[in-house]
């Protein structure tokens, strides 16, 4: 012990301890698949309902059903079942995860009110419906991506709000118009960050080139 | 010279170090992701975390997951407070060393 102690340095400790929290830190790290899961499934979605509108198929309240439909099960999935299913559970646990898992529980429940209180004041059908729908995705991406120091969710976040300003600022006039903003703002704010996050996750590998302690 | 206090011998060895600044900043970690991070080997590590739990700075539970037996860290209050006066004692025996 004593020995062990003398080889190490105040120069070494402190080398070492930054060294190892920077290792720990590299756990906080999102795999984007999240994002393109939920990016897709609402760009599909929004894309669907306007060419149904514009091709006179008045049945897009069945898209978003379907939508959500497909949400609640990848929810319960995740939220339940994943955990018996995934054969390599996390191995280290951080408070920015915890964090972030609860912040997307709290989104989905805010969104379930939300849609079915839109529902039931009659805005379901509106384009304004989608300007809330895109303030409360600001809100998610915005916390999400500061707390992993995430900038490409930032910018998505204000995409996001940006959208919900130009949707908000037209009102009804948009009409069908106000899907394409919905799409377009999913697709930079959600999709985009959510590929380039999986690339890099796929890239980034641990960090081996660890030491040998003394005993 | 006078204010120059000792650093602590428990957190002043390599691996307990690691492991102590791999803990302090999540909120728990299993066996293999320390051994992963740290570089160590099994025995070695299992060693330096039973110091470490014997001074009460971590607290290690064992338990099965999928029929698997799971070692799962955590840093205690105590160990926070050691590691940070530690880091403390550190920065002045540094500056005392600086002209």
């Amino acid at each position: 012990m004593k020995e062990d102690a003398s080889k190490l340095s105040g120069q070494d400790s402190l080398k070492l301890i930054e060294q190892m929290i920077s290792r720990a830190r590299a756990e906080e790290k999102d795999s984007g698949i999240g994002w393109i899961i939920w990016g897709w499934l609402l760009f599909v979605a929004s894309v669907a309902h306007y060419f149904m509108i514009k091709t006179g198929i008045r049945q897009g309240n069945t898209v978003w059903m379907i939508f959500g439909i497909v949400a609640f099960l990848l929810a319960i999935y995740e939220m339940v079942f994943r955990k018996y299913l995934v054969k390599h559970p996390a191995k280290v646990k951080t408070y920015t995860n915890e964090l972030v898992n609860r912040l997307g529980i709290a989104f989905f429940i805010s969104l379930m009110i939300m849609v079915y209180g839109n529902y039931r004041i009659g805005i379901n059908n509106s384009g304004v419906n989608f300007g809330y729908l895109l303030l409360l995705y600001g809100f998610w991406m915005f916390i999400h991506g500061s707390a992993f120091r995430y900038r490409l969710l930032i910018y998505g976040a204000v995409i996001n709000w940006v959208g919900a300003g130009i949707i908000f600022y037209f009102g009804d006039k948009l009409g069908a118009e106000s899907l394409l903003v919905h799409a377009f703002c999913v697709a930079l704010g959600y999709l985009v960050p959510g590929h380039v996050a999986r690339k890099k996750y796929g890239q980034s590998d641990s960090l081996t080139s660890g030491f040998q302690a003394n005993p | 010279m006078s204010d120059f206090k000792e650093l602590n011998p428990v957190l002043h060895s390599q691996l307990r170090l690691a492991v102590i600044s791999l803990l302090i900043g999540v909120k728990e970690a299993e066996f293999t992701f320390l051994k992963e991070k740290s570089g160590a080997t099994a025995g070695n590590l299992s060693v330096q975390l039973q110091k470490l739990r014997e001074a009460g700075y971590i607290e290690i539970i064992k338990q099965f997951r999928e029929n698997y037996p799971q070692t799962i860290c955590k840093i205690t209050p105590e160990g926070i407070t050691a590691f940070d006066e530690y880091v403390k004692n550190l920065q002045s025996y540094l500056s005392i060393g600086r002209p």
